[in-house]
């Protein structure tokens, strides 16, 4: 546990010093505090536009920093030849995933952090004062940071076995797929063929379904309004127990194929 | 040479800054007459590419609320541009489509189906003229909502107001005047609308409650410039039966409104709301708005005036 926790440092301190990271949290916090001005074309709905402007922009950068930090974390190791140092010493190879994974955890966790006090502060200076819409954001965020620790498993299994360039075409596909899973469902019930719909069936429960953590937007937040509809608690426990029985397989695929891998 | 080739080099960057300088001026011209040209490109066919509400949730990705305001935003920009809608062949075509797809994208929206029933319900110029559409709207904000009262209060509006459908208006606020969450003058609203359909009375108490209670500042002004050309054709009515009544009894018109009016109501009916005198022709006896008025009137259902003109008689 101790190796993992060292090599999960050492990957957020490496992540910390790429420029890459400071340049897409400044873009999203520049987004954030413009939903302020376009808040205002907005009849009304200021609060709403920043909100969901401001989720959207932790949720998409989030997915970039996810994508670019997580699809490096193995093959920078192996370009550099970095890893060969690394396996000499007492490190087992499933450690080394799990402490990439776990390093970049914690900076997507910064990084969101970052983010979320960008959207309040802007929430603050816009004249938001009710203390329930500060809370209930803080369960939107948690939704979007379970995506995002599911899209970061998912780039570090292509990220074992393939190139970055590659390990993010993959990784932004399956993001893109994993919002249309009800539709191949959908479409495997529509079809006469018994094989099709089991096809269907078969990829609907393989592709994670990332529809699911995008269930808390800016309705939810703001409930100060009679028509929005209440939160629901165990909706966001569900996800978060699809996320950690997805991620535990995905990064046993990952630790399956690092295990098989030939350094020499 | 050193010294010649300083000179040179120092020559070649005049040169190059007279240039910079040039190029810069030279393209304003240049500029000026490409955006002439772009702005007169005739009639706007006024495409909308994607019109699908139902695709468009799909391609949103989740950011299904997201895309709901920025389509929220372009049907303001749509319907608040009125030099673009003038290039339009058909000024709010693409009104009912942008307002469904916003709805759709974000059922919650309610300033969306509020607004934008009164978008489409006023009379052209100021709106699409489209009242069916309008209920249609709000029906689907109903269907969604059923608890949301001022959905169907803006429906029997609808019904009253653009339509004339004065029994459907009752029926459907006396609906709202039963459940606990309306307020207690919807009540009194749907018995006068069942019985009074068409009076003055019930008109200006409609608009008064949009004027007070909206928070959209366009939606405010609106409901302002009805309630003020309502003063103005009750004043303009109230003058031509009044001047009916002189002709009758002396056989010609006054001089002077003045000269109709005695007391108070001279100080009041002689001008408009906002200051400005009526126009008067005592050869005629015509009465009218003057020119320079700074009331923005919209005509008053004719209606109205038979209502008001028996109401006045008795």
């Amino acid at each position: 546990m101790t190796r993992i926790l060292v090599i999960a440092k050492n990957t957020f301190r490496e992540n910390v010093r790429d420029k890459v990271l400071y340049n897409l949290i400044l873009f999203a916090l520049i987004m954030i505090f413009t939903s302020l001005i376009i808040g205002q074309l907005s009849l009304g709905n200021e609060v709403k536009i920043i909100l969901d402007l401001g989720l959207a922009s932790i949720s998409i950068f989030g997915m970039l920093i996810a994508i670019f930090l997580g699809i490096g974390l193995v093959y920078k190791e192996l370009d550099k030849r970095t890893i060969y140092v690394l396996l000499a010493k007492p490190v087992r190879r499933h450690e080394f995933i799990l402490g990439k994974y776990l390093g970049l955890l914690y900076t997507l966790l910064v990084n969101v952090a970052v983010m979320t006090v960008g959207l309040e502060l802007a929430l603050l200076y816009q004249g938001e004062t009710a203390w329930s819409v500060f809370l209930n954001l803080l369960p939107a965020v948690f939704m979007i940071y379970l995506s995002l620790a599911l899209v970061t498993a998912l780039a570090l299994l292509f990220s074992t076995f393939s190139t970055p360039a590659l390990s993010a075409l993959f990784t932004f596909f399956l993001w893109i797929i994993g919002h249309f899973g009800r539709d191949l469902l959908y479409f495997g019930e529509l079809s006469k063929s018994v094989f099709v719909n089991w096809i269907c069936a078969g990829i609907y429960y393989v592709i994670p379904n990332l529809s699911i953590f995008k269930i808390m937007g800016s309705r939810h937040i703001i409930q100060s309004l009679s028509f929005y509809r209440p939160m629901d608690p165990s909706v966001v426990a569900a996800a978060f127990f699809y996320c950690l029985l997805y991620c535990a397989v995905i990064l046993s695929l990952s630790i399956a194929i690092f295990l098989r891998r030939d350094f020499k | 040479m050193k010294a010649a080739r300083t000179k040179t080099g120092s020559r070649q960057t005049m040169y190059c800054l007279g240039i910079v300088l040039i190029g810069t001026l030279l393209t304003i011209p240049l500029q000026n007459l490409l955006i002439a040209h772009l702005n007169d490109t005739g009639p706007d066919p006024d495409l909308l590419y994607l019109n699908s509400p139902k695709i468009l949730k799909k391609m949103a990705l989740g950011y299904d609320s997201l895309l709901a305001d920025i389509y929220w935003l372009r049907t303001i920009q749509y319907f608040g541009d009125r030099k673009e809608a003038e290039k339009r062949t058909v000024r709010f075509k693409n009104l009912y489509t942008l307002l469904d797809i916003t709805t759709t994208l974000d059922p919650d929206l309610i300033d969306a189906y509020q607004a934008g029933c009164i978008f489409l319900a006023e009379d052209e110029p100021v709106g699409a003229g489209l009242p069916g559409e309008a209920l249609k709207l709000l029906d689907k904000g109903i269907e969604v909502h059923p608890e949301e009262w001022r959905l169907r209060y803006d429906k029997g509006f609808i019904y009253y107001w653009f339509l004339s459908d004065f029994k459907s208006a009752g029926d459907v606020w006396l609906e709202v005047s039963r459940r606990p969450e309306a307020p207690e003058e919807m009540g009194p609203l749907a018995a006068m609308a069942l019985s009074q359909g068409g009076a003055m009375n019930v008109a200006r108490s409609l608009w008064k409650r949009q004027y007070d209670e909206s928070t959209r500042k366009g939606i405010r002004e609106n409901a302002r410039n009805r309630l003020l050309s309502l003063q103005v054709a009750e004043d303009l009515w109230t003058l031509e039966y009044l001047l009916g009544v002189y002709r009758l009894e002396n056989e010609k018109y006054p001089g002077s409104l003045e000269a109709l009016l005695s007391g108070e109501s001279r100080k009041v009916m002689t001008v408009d709301p906002l200051g400005t005198p009526y126009d008067y022709d005592p050869e005629t006896g015509a009465v009218k708005l003057n020119p320079q008025t700074k009331v923005h009137y919209v005509a008053v259902p004719m209606r109205y005036k038979e209502d008001f003109l028996t109401t006045l008689a008795d």
